[in-house]
């Protein structure tokens, strides 16, 4: 059990390094980075990509009451 | 019958359920008891075996719940006896409910019966709004008022020249009977009265129905949302039938509705929170298609398999105010919702799929939602997200963008099961809930119950299919006993394998039919029972020998990529074994010597879970891939084995990181950020996934594979026990040779192979494949707007005629792949004596590229048109081939585009198939004729014969009919086509391909015999005088009556058969005036040979025409699903009496 704990974080920590070098050097994930930062998600390259993608399910933040449907 | 399932034995069936299960239950309590540990793989072949029986005897279980519940029985409710002036109705039963009535003659009548059926109605109509929608009281209950009536039926009349259980319909519903009333009829007989079963399939029309009903009922499950359309899987509770008729209570089957964006109060439907809610709903309530070929896509049994009998399609004409479909709530309010726990799984789902959408891009995110969230559905049409205007050489690395689907490129790789949500993906999440709480060092006591939630609600929100609710039920076993009990009894897979298909079946039956359903168990138990004795077998491997393995492996390989007819040719297995054999050989006496690589090179030592994951792979194709993959899809995934060796590890980092991700990015303020970081890092996780894919489907074949019987899985599977067990077999060999007194040394060795033979008995005996009698067999196919036509001859010749259309836009339908390989795949026909291309039409010849990637051809027979074929010819010149120098007359631009593509390149597309570059592949090479893999192209010039054969006295041949060399006049494509005549003694069929209107004069003038019992409509029966959208009826009539009219004269045919279905795909906007055309030709045929000789493939389906050389006989795949009950056992014409 103490190995699948451990393993757990390695790839927990490898993907947080992974992740943000992905974000500084992908234009698209930049760019989401900040518009999620203004709290405009809608209007990120990563989110317009998916624009077909379940049309139905908007984005909402956790905790906000905004109706998402 | 009202189902497709015949339960004639359904009670042998319930005493092979006893017989097999309560002992093996009583063998599991025992054990239990007992305290006794089974063993898997290999372990004590009693145990194992006890284990197996257990597992058959759920199944069996599951199997005749299933038969239980396909078939509903009608309720004998009395008999009408007739003996001399005694007329009497027995009456052993009341009727339930409203019901409709059926009388069935059950004994010999000397005469007409006519009686009419008294009793009384209690019309149930529901109450409605101002607005008129149906009411709900508040505890959820549809309001009612009743009206009740007496009423006398229609007169019912019973002919005596009809056979034993005959039966007719009572027209009018009854809620009781009082009486008979006798009209006339012999002095004795007895007729049977039956109600009719309220299940929703017995409500259902076929085809177009005309009739709308009122349903009302329950959303119970959550929409599916597309961007055109919302599917919606109503279970109905009552149905108006017909409008304006009573409402009956349903008894069973659910509705699948299906509603498009237009309807008022759309919005509000194609949402999550739409799941539990009441409907409305009015419309036609008709039935899923079932297979139109033999060996094709049975959707109707499809759908019945997940309880849906009904369809319903609704959409909204702008001049209906009303909507179709509307919600309902009790007293008026807000609609109902779902099972809590199923509405909170699915709020939960969709809260995970927003987070998704945010971070990361499409099509990475669609493949993040199917593996994480079961949503398969957002995959469809999703394509490998390459670009293709990006350099030649990344193309050539498999990273530019294809045709084909995400989808199609997982189903070919073998790594489509990452989207089943398998026990895999189970056993990955429940690792990582396991490590997340022992990160926080609680008590496996305390978490276990909240991770077993976890999992429930895991596979409530991928929707519980069979393999996810399988993979939870053993590994919630599995935390349990280890939790509590602290040992691992019922942690073996040998008890959870019976006990989850026990519980799945018990629940569900209808999925014992489901192929994932015998897909996850297959694997489940591979893995258990297969895995170390191939693992034992593996770790002998060593020194020279493991090299000697691997190099055949790899060989193998290598040869299976570059060749794949070559591996599948006896001659090849003689060469391969005859190599192997010497090879290992040289190998073990040259290591005897001491020469080669060391002993220590050797399967066993590689690190334990590289081996037993490789052992596991090889466990994984023998068990469940190559059987089950053969007999469910006739294709077998050639490189699966070595994309898993990647996919599987790589799909425990992707599933394990978008599960984090998703949940961590539920805690408000930094939670989205958490999960962009994370899902960042898995965008090159699934990227890489979906290249890995993606190229493994450009390396390796996925050959379609003739489909093995159920005999032959079963004496496959029973071969495979021996090898799994062989040594306690061996151990009761010798222990049963001792026993008997059979004391020479070979006596184990002989018992052992008379036990051999005794397993493949069964191939011996079985009845053979193919039990029609011996004749002509010619079948004309059903797809759509385009021609294929297969024909056997007396002799045994196998002959395709034409290979349907291929669409690669929108729909994606490939004729060749969806129906053409697996229809002669069901028919196990792997090799052609010939394909025989009438035209260069792509409704006619866009197939051939792929029929010639999967099958023997020995010849292709086609027009001059296409003579000296090569993937080198300019537009230009094509054009002028197929034309005869004509040029681009008399068909659209894009048409003569679409040829060109099918037969010589597409520029856009080089990976595109073509039949140009399916022939280069197909030259005389040495490989080639090994394999048997040469073409030899044939081009008839003028009227030859083609196959000449005696059989039982009779020639049979195909005529070839080439129309003429002088310039065809108008439609040079159509009208330069081949005509073909096959003829078997003194019948007849009559092909004339593609050609129009001047062509069929061009044949009859040439003074050919044309006289045929049957004749194939030409050109799809929608020939157009002249190239306009909106043909006129006078010019197409006088064109039938001045050219087609001279045909039907010279062939004098009995049959007609249309070969029609939509033109769209085919001729986009002018489909529209192919299927106008279409309806005045069918009416002009069918006053000439009449309505019952006319068959159409798109109403009748396939249509098999046989002949013995004298007489001939037409069945159609729409006849042959009535007479296993159907539409014309669904109620078509109820009247109500008041």
């Amino acid at each position: 059990m103490e190995r699948g704990v451990n393993v757990l974080v390695r790839i927990l920590a490898g993907a947080l390094i992974l992740g943000g070098l992905v974000i500084v050097f992908h234009p698209d994930y930049r760019e989401t980075w900040k518009a999620l930062w203004r709290g405009d998600v809608e209007s990120s390259p990563i989110w317009q990509s998916n624009a077909d993608y379940y049309r139905e399910v908007f984005f909402d933040l956790p905790g906000s009451d905004a109706s998402s449907n | 019958m009202m189902f497709p399932v015949d339960a004639v034995h359904l009670r042998w069936w319930h005493a092979a359920t006893a017989l097999v299960l309560i002992p093996a239950v009583v063998w599991a309590i025992v054990r239990l008891l007992r305290g006794e540990k089974p063993v898997e793989g290999g372990g004590p072949w009693r145990a194992t075996a006890g284990t197996l029986l257990l597992f058959a005897g759920a199944a069996l279980l599951g199997y005749s719940r299933y038969l239980e519940a396909h078939n509903v029985p009608d309720m004998r409710i009395g008999e009408v006896r007739i003996l001399g002036d005694s007329r009497t109705f027995h009456q052993v039963a009341a009727l339930p409910d409203t019901s409709r009535l059926r009388l069935q003659k059950s004994g010999e009548l000397t005469e007409d019966v006519r009686i009419r059926i008294r009793g009384e109605l209690d019309a149930r109509q529901v109450e409605r709004d101002e607005r008129g929608r149906p009411l709900m009281d508040a505890d959820g209950n549809w309001r009612f008022q009743v009206y009740r009536f007496p009423l006398v039926s229609d007169t019912i009349t019973i002919p005596a020249e009809e056979p034993i259980g005959f039966e007719v319909t009572v027209p009018q519903p009854f809620s009781r009977i009082t009486g008979i009333e006798w009209l006339s009829g012999p002095d004795e007989g007895r007729i049977a009265v039956f109600r009719i079963s309220n299940h929703i399939g017995s409500f259902v029309r076929p085809g177009r129905a005309q009739s709308p009903v009122t349903v009302l009922g329950r959303i119970t499950s959550d929409p599916r949302v597309y961007d055109f359309k919302t599917v919606l899987m109503v279970t109905p509770a009552f149905i108006q039938f017909p409008a304006g008729g009573p409402f009956f209570r349903v008894e069973g089957g659910d509705i699948q509705v299906t509603i498009q964006p237009n309807i008022d109060g759309y919005d509000r439907l194609a949402r999550t929170e739409a799941y539990g809610a009441d409907i409305v709903a009015e419309g036609e309530l008709t039935v899923a298609r079932a297979g139109a070929n033999p060996g094709g896509f049975n959707a109707r049994q499809f759908m019945q398999n997940y309880n849906v009998y009904g369809l319903m399609n609704l959409h909204q004409p702008r001049d209906m105010d009303d909507p179709p479909i509307r919600l309902i709530g009790p007293d008026g309010g807000s609609p109902r919702t779902g099972h809590p726990l199923v509405a909170f799984s699915l709020d939960l789902r969709d809260r995970v799929l927003r987070l998704f959408k945010a971070s990361m891009p499409f099509p990475q995110s669609a493949f993040l939602g199917g593996v994480t969230l079961g949503l398969r559905y957002g995959l469809q049409g999703a394509q490998y997200p390459g670009d293709r205007e990006q350099p030649e050489w990344l193309n050539r690395l498999g990273l530019g963008r294809s045709e084909s689907t995400i989808v199609d490129d997982f189903r070919a790789s073998g790594v489509n099961h990452v989207l089943a949500v398998s026990g895999l993906h189970v056993t990955i999440l429940t690792a990582m809930f396991i490590a997340i709480f022992s990160l926080l060092r609680l008590p496996r006591q305390f978490f276990v119950p909240l991770v077993i939630m976890a999992l429930i609600v895991f596979a409530i929100i991928t929707g519980a299919r069979p393999s996810t609710l399988r993979a939870v039920i053993m590994n919630s076993l599995f935390l349990l006993t280890w939790a509590y009990l602290n040992k691992g009894l019922l942690s073996s897979v040998m008890i959870g394998v019976p006990v989850a298909a026990f519980m799945i079946l018990l629940h569900n039956p209808l999925v014992v039919v489901d192929p994932s359903f015998t897909l996850s168990f297959g694997a489940i138990l591979s893995l258990a029972l297969i895995t170390m004795p191939v693992h034992d077998v593996l770790c002998r491997l060593r020194g020279n020998t493991f090299l000697a393995v691997i190099m055949l492996v790899v060989a193998t390989t290598l040869i299976g990529i570059h060749h794949w007819a070559l591996v599948v040719t006896p001659a090849f297995w003689v060469f391969w074994i005859t190599l192997s054999v010497s090879l290992l050989v040289a190998a073990s006496a040259l290591q005897g010597r001491g020469w080669g690589v060391p002993r220590s090179f050797a399967f066993s030592a590689l690190p334990e879970p590289v081996s037993t994951f490789l052992a596991a792979q090889v466990a994984i194709q023998i068990g469940m891939m190559i059987p089950l993959s053969a007999y469910y899809f006739s294709r077998w995934p050639f490189g699966g084995a070595y994309a898993n060796l990647i996919a599987i590890p790589l799909i425990g980092v992707v599933v394990q990181l978008g599960a984090i991700a998703g949940l961590l990015g539920l805690i408000p303020g930094i939670g989205p950020f958490i999960t962009l970081l994370l899902n960042a890092a898995n965008w090159l996780f699934t990227t890489f996934f979906l290249w890995l894919a993606h190229v493994s489907t450009l390396i390796f074949p996925y050959p379609v594979v003739r489909r093995p019987r159920v005999i032959e899985v079963f004496v496959y599977y029973v071969l495979l026990a021996a090898l799994v067990w062989r040594k306690p077999l061996g151990g009761w060999i010798v222990r049963r040779c001792e026993a008997w007194g059979w004391k020479h040394p070979r006596a184990p060795a002989l018992f052992a192979g008379a036990l051999g033979l005794l397993a493949v008995s069964p191939l011996v005996f079985a009845p053979p494949r193919d039990t029609r009698p011996a004749g002509l067999h010619a079948t004309i196919l059903s797809v759509g707007y385009g021609s294929s036509i297969f024909i056997e001859s007396p002799g045994g010749k196998k002959i395709l005629i034409d290979s349907g259309f291929v669409e690669h836009e929108r729909g994606r339908r490939n004729e060749a792949d969806r129906t053409i390989l697996p229809f002669l795949s069901d028919q196990g026909v792997r090799s052609l004596d010939a394909l025989i291309l009438t035209s260069p039409l792509p409704e006619r010849a866009a197939g051939a590229a792929y029929l010639l990637e999967q099958l023997r051809v020995d010849r292709l027979v086609v027009p001059s048109s296409l003579a000296g074929l090569v993937s080198t010819w300019t537009f230009e010149e094509f054009v002028e081939k197929i034309t005869g120098g004509q040029g681009m007359v008399d068909m659209p631009l894009e048409r003569f585009r679409r040829m060109y593509e099918e037969c010589v390149a597409h520029s856009v597309w080089p990976q595109r198939p073509s039949l140009a570059k399916a022939l280069a592949s197909r030259g005389d090479t040495p490989v080639n004729r090994w394999s048997r893999w040469v073409v030899d192209v044939v081009v008839p010039e003028r009227a030859t014969a083609l196959f000449e054969e005696w059989t039982g006295g009779k020639l049979f041949r195909i005529e070839v009919l080439p129309p003429g060399r002088e310039p065809p006049g108008v439609f040079p494509v159509e009208n330069r086509g081949l005509a073909l005549r096959v003829v078997y003694g003194d019948f007849a069929l009559l092909i004339p391909g593609s050609l129009q209107y001047e062509g069929q004069r061009q044949l009859v003038e040439k003074g050919f015999p044309l006289r045929s019992q049957v004749l194939v409509a030409p050109h799809q029966g929608a020939a157009l005088p002249e190239l306009i959208d909106r043909p006129d009826r006078a010019d197409v009539e006088w064109a039938l009556n001045r050219y087609t009219r001279s045909l039907l004269e010279a062939a004098n045919p009995e049959v007609v058969v249309m070969e029609f279905g939509s033109p769209r795909p085919v001729l986009g906007d002018f489909g529209r005036a192919a299927v106008s055309v279409h309806e005045i030709t069918r009416r002009f045929y069918a006053e000439r040979v009449g309505e019952t000789s006319l068959y159409s493939t798109d109403r009748d389906l396939a249509v098999m025409v046989y002949s013995d050389g004298d007489a001939f006989h037409i069945d159609t795949q729409a006849r042959r699903h009535r007479a296993r009950g159907g539409e014309e056992d669904a109620v078509s014409d109820l009247s109500i009496g008041f």
